[in-house]
């Protein structure tokens, strides 16, 4: 534990102290004190909220290097798998293209000219996206 | 006729021959596919199911970071409702028969009773006093207390950016993971909103978690890259072309089309392996201190807003109670005992959610170390890790949904009955 955090936690003791005194003073009808004793002890626990907030950041801050070099591997774990990718996309490119060829031979074997010529173009647009 | 049956022959034998080098092709195909398997230490399929349990984590932890900012709200408007004690405690003074007689009514009386009278409108004089006294205290303390209250609910909530589900195509695969942390400057203290700086917090803390939640998440989409389909490679396509073109028949090509897919993956697993082999050991030290700071955070800071929450619902119910019960009889007291224990219950279960974060960061813990272990040896079972880690992560993921499940209540103040009614 932190001087930070364990000072928050001594405040809170303080604070349920002060809850006492404060339910003491209503007993007694002074309701100005309590009014008074009420405050302070919201500040209290408004200055432990704020040491554990406090804490968080001094502890965070204190991996930052920690949290920044991990970020930056997962950075280049998704690059390699983004290049990773784009070679499967090629290899997928590559396929369409032979496709395409085999369209032309089978078009040109079974005489559709036409169909070979749209293949062939099909093709050649292919090769040009790959 | 024979020239014709020996043309069939001859197309047969030569469709036979393609047909063989087909299947040659698709063995030779399979057993590299098959060797590249074996050269990798690490199983992706572990990982995927590693990064599949990670998945839910984002929302779970975001539920959890995201309550440090809760609590204090909560506290805050627990603890100024609990100052709102009843008006109808005080009660105005009266006057007895002779006081209510006018001064010169009064002045006719028979002396011993005026000086009764004179005895009566005193005291009333001096009971009003102080009875304005302790209204005008009591109006001063709730106005005050008002626009507290008003402030902390109007506290703004802190947003946060889950990161990416890992997908589960390799098509997806080259997808960035979500932003993670930038560390940033605490903003100075103080102004007007008293859950500013927790709510600050809150989010620095949900950064830490995205921070680690989307390194394991890049680590499945890595994964992933080797298990792919035909589709994946155009295999489909090629397969259908094939097919037209009266090549191969539809099952060669299908055997082919298996085999090229699995080649393909296999190659492509063996890089993703690499890959994996090649980071995970340097993000170790990194995820093995990113940890310790979370669990620390969790239950030491967070714990200790909850220390203050839990003061501030039993302040909440003694202050109220004590205060209403010279006007309730007991059991009328009782939907307001059960109130408390339910309101202590739904905040014991946000401690038991503290105890079900740090389980499930140390299964996450436990499971890098054994990736990274198999990455460099092949001792490790890295599918009996995985199994063990989603059994345990789950279920602690569950418990902390479980506890944040249902949105906290507002404080409501018991509705007393005036004195004596």
């Amino acid at each position: 534990m932190s001087i930070t955090s364990d000072l928050a936690q001594q405040l809170v003791t303080l604070s349920g102290d002060l809850d006492q005194l404060y339910m003491d003073l209503v007993s007694d009808g002074q309701y100005g004190l309590a009014n008074q004793v009420s405050q302070a002890e919201s500040d209290l626990k408004q200055a432990a909220t704020n040491l554990y907030s406090m804490d968080i950041d001094d502890q965070i801050n204190a991996v930052a290097g920690a949290a920044n070099q991990l970020t930056t591997l997962t950075s280049d774990i998704s690059n390699s798998a983004a290049k990773l990718a784009a070679s499967q996309a090629r290899i997928a490119a590559i396929s369409g293209i032979v496709s395409s060829i085999l369209s032309v031979v089978s078009d040109l074997g079974t005489g559709n000219i036409a169909g070979a010529v749209s293949a062939a173009g099909q093709a050649a647009g292919l090769i040009g996206k790959a | 006729m024979k020239d014709s049956s020996k043309a069939t022959r001859s197309r047969q034998i030569l469709r036979t021959a393609r047909c063989s080098r087909a299947f040659v092709i698709a063995g030779a195909l399979l057993v590299l596919g098959a060797s590249c398997n074996q050269s990798n230490t690490v199983d992706l399929t572990a990982v995927q199911k590693m990064v599949a349990a990670t998945d839910s984590a984002a929302p779970t932890y975001a539920a959890i970071s995201g309550d440090f900012f809760g609590s204090c709200k909560r506290a805050r408007i627990w603890e100024l409702t609990g100052k709102w004690l009843p008006n109808t405690s005080f009660t105005a003074p009266t006057l007895g028969s002779l006081g209510q007689l006018s001064p010169s009514e009064a002045a006719k009386l028979p002396k011993p009773l005026l000086a009764e009278y004179q005895k009566e409108v005193a005291a009333y004089t001096k009971a009003m006093k102080d009875y304005n006294a302790k209204v005008a205290g009591w109006n001063a303390l709730q106005k005050s207390v008002a626009s507290k209250t008003t402030k902390a609910e109007n506290s703004p909530q802190p947003t946060y950016q889950p990161p990416t589900p890992a997908a589960s195509t390799p098509s997806s695969a080259g997808k960035p993971a979500a932003t993670t942390t930038s560390i940033e400057t605490p903003p100075p203290f103080g102004g007007a909103d008293v859950c500013a700086e927790a709510a600050y917090s809150s989010q620095q803390w949900q950064k830490l978690n995205v921070a680690l939640i989307s390194y394991v998440d890049a680590l499945g989409h890595l994964a992933a890259v080797g298990s792919g389909t035909a589709s994946t490679y155009g295999f489909d396509t090629l397969g259908n072309s094939l097919t037209a073109s009266k090549l191969m028949s539809a099952s060669q090509v299908s055997a082919v089309q298996s085999a090229l897919t699995e080649v393909s993956n296999n190659i492509f697993a063996a890089k993703s392996r690499e890959q994996i082999a090649k980071y995970a050991p340097q993000a170790q030290q990194d995820v093995g201190v990113i940890i310790d700071t979370l669990e620390r955070i969790a239950d030491v800071d967070y714990r200790g807003l909850l220390d203050i929450e839990r003061l501030d619902i039993d302040q909440f119910y003694q202050d109220n109670l004590l205060v209403t019960s010279p006007g309730l009889q007991s059991l009328e007291t009782l939907p307001y005992r059960q109130q408390w224990v339910g309101d202590i219950s739904a905040l014991d279960a946000k401690v038991a959610a503290i105890n079900a974060y740090r389980t499930s960061l140390e299964a996450l813990r436990t499971a890098h170390e054994k990736l990274v272990k198999e990455s460099v040896s092949h001792d490790v079972d890295l599918t009996s890790a995985a199994t063990a880690f989603v059994a345990e992560y789950l279920p602690s993921l569950e418990a902390i949904d479980k506890a944040f499940a249902t949105p906290a209540k507002s404080p409501a103040a018991p509705t007393p009955k005036p004195k004596g009614a």
